[in-house]
């Protein structure tokens, strides 16, 4: 009895020092912000009607504003040395009720600062950012400038441990200070790498969705394939490693090759396909089983599930539950990390980005294929490729645009109108607005199409063959004068030039 | 009024493919062609198909590879002997070609018959643009097939014309070919190194997948090697020798070749040639005459010996210009420098006419202005260079402006030299 009721005056006791000690802080610290707020109002009238003697006022104002912010810095500072002393002393590993007071007071209170700050500094785009070194959570906290964020953010940094421990080590007393995930929580990681990845999860639902066609028989080749491959692979094992390389070098490459490269490009659709596969018929003929149960269903409903279950009451929940957010956090930076090197893979080294890099990967993946099934020992000796020359042709293309005249007032006079991709003939939609067409004066202000270049041996001819170009475009009723085609109103000709890719 | 979000009026491609159409093709068309055009329709989308199938157009290339298979054990069904029923295994490997074989005979009638009756059956009929459509399908896949074929048996003297590389059969190459395949096939069957029937399938294989971008890409990436290319150009011997000789070879030659000889009396001219060191003077004359005279990249007036005659000494002089031609290949990403194919012209040429050119013995600059001949000197101090022209990648000439396509570059390189005859 004696024992409880000595607690309980020593809880008061602190209770009552606490509370004195805060409000003394707290209307130092508000008087400091006010002053210097005030200071910076004054300041600002100050540097808005100076405009004349602004190199003598410039250093005086740098050095007041840097006094600002030393003031601010060093309010912060006392207030969290105030505290963490508070909490060195305290070396039990669950956090109670007196520490998470004196938590949420100093972060309230450095969240304030954090957030006038801010203000200022988004207000005045001069000041100099001398804190930014002193303070390493500032770069996070400039991203979200609202002030929950902030206070969310000082918060966490605060209760939390800095070094969180592994899940396994959660039910232990006592944490080992060799933990290996150093990075602490933090909700603007957290909501950026979400963000991230609903940018990259069209990519994973269409991998998933390939894979649920795939053993749906959506599309019956695919599938019959797929077991085909499956099925020579367990008889010969080495294929597990042989598919892979091939994939790379006829799945990723060759395909990007084509692309860059515009081998093969049909421009031909037929209007309808006539004749049907067999095989598609078989597979087709019985009618498709639809796919009634929502496969994200129940995975939609878990987390939240699991979210309600978690047992609040336990001591170690709230430690468990911001590890689990801390996994969490890294998981999604892991995830965005694999498919960033993924996507890069894909797209850079396999994509001829640089042509000789994905040559070689290309030759190597060729190289290793064939080697690897007859003596895996020589694969490490015969890896010398050679010089590689690269000196593929690009795309060349034509392009074309009209270069028009418009009739003047003295017959057989024509003065230049303008440089325009349209033919612009009786039927032309402008022409029939009684609008001049979209087009430029000068040939220099033509730019070619979008990720061509012009060629620089190449410049603008003039296609003479008139009648041919006329005919293409069913233009053959108008007059043909040199390389002009002259209607009643204008005359133009038509000029082509090479461009590159 | 630009109409293009990034404010830049661009200029559109040229198409002149597609025509505008006016008038119906059935109005200019005889009855008897289009008649005979409707009867053949199906024919037509029957070998365009197939043509797809052998240039591997398809939105579907695992059933490409399914035919492909199919194909393949139906091969090895059809040859095989006969059907060994005790053997398990081989017994099941017949089974599985019967299957086959009977399912690519019925997939192959299905899709004919599905062809003649969905045309027939059909509620509008084909309009006769409609078959030109297919017909000018068919012949741009016909070409790519050509071409394909072409690059065994091709020449590899292409001519550019509006990029387009047109490629013409090789007789030589034709006979060599079947020269070397011959005897090897009949080596192969006769001491048996393969299976015939292994052989075929094979071949079929190679056929099928030849025009596929596969195969078309495996043999772009592959001719990115040097040593491929060394050996290839080394097989088919492609480039014709050119002769090595020394400078003093050359300047033999280049005496010899020089037809017309220009005397000049230095007495005739003005005194201050008459003196000491007077010929660098008039070697800047010399020189302006001939950049005077030269009409564009046309270095006629080097074609004289100009021999310069003095009384007040008693001398004469003989002057020629050495003109040089330097190569340069520009190797990934931007580097221009004068390490050539060993296959190809070196990178330093003597040069004589546009015709005549001699492999110079030395290979840079510094080294040939250190093998003058005896009794002969540089006239000039440096050397004059001339504009480089940039070529693609067979030195095929595009101008004189550095740009994508450009692969090779060559300049001429000019000095003057005298010797007292």
């Amino acid at each position: 009895m004696t024992e409880n009721v000595n607690e309980k005056t020593a809880a008061a006791k602190d209770k009552g020092i606490i509370r004195k000690f805060l409000e003394n802080k707290y209307d130092q610290l508000l008087n400091s912000i006010l002053d210097v707020t005030e200071d910076q109002i004054v300041l600002k009238s100050k540097l808005a009607h100076s405009d004349v003697a602004e190199n003598q006022i410039d250093r005086k104002q740098k050095r007041k504003l840097n006094h600002i912010d030393n003031l601010l810095l060093d309010r912060e500072i006392e207030g969290l040395n105030y505290f963490t002393e508070q909490q060195t002393v305290v070396s039990n590993p669950t956090i109670n009720n007196k520490e998470l007071i004196y938590h949420a007071i100093s972060t309230f209170i450095n969240a304030s600062i954090d957030k006038i700050r801010l203000d200022r500094m988004t207000k005045s785009s001069s000041l100099p950012a001398t804190q930014e070194k002193n303070d390493t959570s500032i770069d996070t906290i400039l991203e979200n400038d609202t002030f929950l964020d902030i206070f969310m953010e000082r918060l966490l940094s605060r209760i939390i441990r800095d070094k969180l421990p592994e899940r396994e080590h959660i039910t232990e007393k006592e944490t080992s200070h060799k933990e290996k995930h150093a990075q602490l929580v933090s909700p603007s990681i957290l909501a950026s790498n979400l963000g991230k990845m609903s940018k990259q999860l069209n990519s994973i639902f269409e991998f998933q969705d390939s894979f649920i066609r795939l053993l749906t028989w959506k599309t019956p080749s695919y599938t019959i394939l797929t077991l085909l491959i499956i099925s020579l692979i367990l008889f010969h094992p080495l294929y597990l490693i042989l598919l892979p390389i091939l994939y790379i070098a006829y799945g990723l490459i060759t395909p990007s090759y084509t692309q860059k490269h515009n081998l093969r490009n049909f421009d031909y659709h037929l209007k309808k396909q006539y004749g049907k596969s067999l095989l598609e018929v078989i597979s087709s003929g019985g009618k498709p089983v639809a796919c009634t149960s929502n496969p994200f269903k129940d995975q939609i409903n878990d987390p939240i599930e699991d979210l309600n279950l978690v047992d609040w009451e336990d001591s170690n929940s709230g430690l468990k539950f911001i590890t689990t957010i801390r996994d969490f956090q890294n998981m999604t930076t892991n995830l965005l990390a694999l498919t960033n090197s993924i996507s890069k893979f894909i797209y850079e080294t396999a994509s001829f980005k640089d042509e000789r890099k994905t040559t070689i990967l290309f030759l190597k993946c060729i190289q290793r294929s064939t080697t690897k099934k007859n003596n895996l020992e020589t694969v490490g000796q015969k890896n010398e490729i050679g010089n590689i020359i690269i000196d593929t042709t690009p795309q060349i293309k034509e392009i074309e645009i009209f270069e028009i005249y418009r009739k003047g007032l003295i017959p057989g006079e024509w003065k230049f109108f303008l440089y325009s991709n349209n033919v612009f003939d009786y039927n032309d939609q402008y022409r029939k607005a009684q609008k001049s067409p979209p087009g430029v004066k000068t040939l220099d202000e033509l730019y070619p199409p979008k990720t061509w270049k012009f060629d620089n041996n190449s410049t603008w001819n003039i296609d003479k063959n008139v009648q041919e170009w006329a005919y293409y475009r069913g233009l053959l009723d108008l007059e043909i004068d040199k390389e002009f085609l002259c209607d009643n109103m204008f005359k133009r000709r038509r000029l082509t030039r090479k461009v590159l890719k | 009024m630009l109409g293009n979000s990034d404010n830049v009026y661009r200029v559109k491609f040229a198409n002149n493919k597609t025509k505008v159409q006016k008038v119906a093709l059935i109005v200019n068309t005889p009855f008897s062609v289009t008649a005979a055009l409707y009867k053949l329709y199906p024919l037509l989308i029957i070998w365009d198909n197939v043509l797809n199938h052998l240039l591997w157009i398809t939105n579907d290339t695992p059933l490409h590879i399914l035919y492909l298979i199919i194909c393949c054990l139906s091969i090895n069904y059809l040859l095989s002997e006969k059907l060994d029923c005790v053997n398990f295994e081989a017994f099941l490997a017949s089974l599985i070609g019967f299957i086959t074989t009977s399912f690519n005979w019925y997939s192959f009638t299905y899709y004919i018959n599905s062809v003649l009756i969905q045309i027939n059956d059909s509620e509008e009929a084909p309009t006769l643009e409609d078959i030109y459509f297919v017909l000018n399908r068919i012949t741009d896949k016909n070409l790519i097939i050509k071409n394909n074929l072409l690059k065994i048996i091709g020449t590899t003297n292409t001519i550019t014309d509006n990029s387009i590389n047109y490629k013409y059969f090789c007789i030589k190459k034709f006979i060599i070919c079947i020269l070397l395949l011959t005897p090897f096939q009949f080596f192969t069957f006769y001491f048996r190194f393969i299976d015939s029937k292994k052989y075929i399938v094979w071949l079929f294989v190679a056929v099928y997948l030849y025009n596929s971008s596969w195969l078309e890409v495996t043999g772009y990436l592959l001719w990115r090697i040097v040593w491929v290319r060394k050996l290839y150009c080394g097989f088919w011997n492609t480039n014709s020798k050119l002769q090595c000789i020394t400078m003093k070879d050359f300047i033999l030659l280049l005496s010899a070749y020089l037809k017309d000889v220009i005397n000049i009396d230095l007495n005739e001219l003005q005194n201050n040639y008459n003196q000491e060191g007077a010929i660098f003077d008039l070697a800047k004359e010399i020189r302006r005459s001939i950049d005077e005279n030269s009409v564009d990249n046309q270095y006629n007036m080097t074609q004289y010996k100009i021999i310069l005659s003095e009384n007040y000494l008693n001398n004469k002089y003989e002057i020629i210009e050495i003109i040089i031609q330097q190569n340069e290949r520009k190797w990934y990403p931007d580097n221009w420098n004068n390490n050539l194919l060993s296959y190809e012209k070196p990178s330093l040429l003597y040069y004589i006419s546009q015709n005549i050119l001699k492999v110079s013995e030395l290979k840079n600059l510094e080294d040939i202005e250190t093998s003058l001949p005896l009794h002969w000197d540089w006239l000039e101090n440096d050397w004059k260079y001339g504009r480089w022209i940039y070529s693609d990648t067979n030195w095929n000439i595009l101008g004189t402006e550095d740009s994508l396509n450009a692969y090779t570059r060559t300049r001429i390189i000019k000095r003057l030299v005298f010797c007292q005859i």
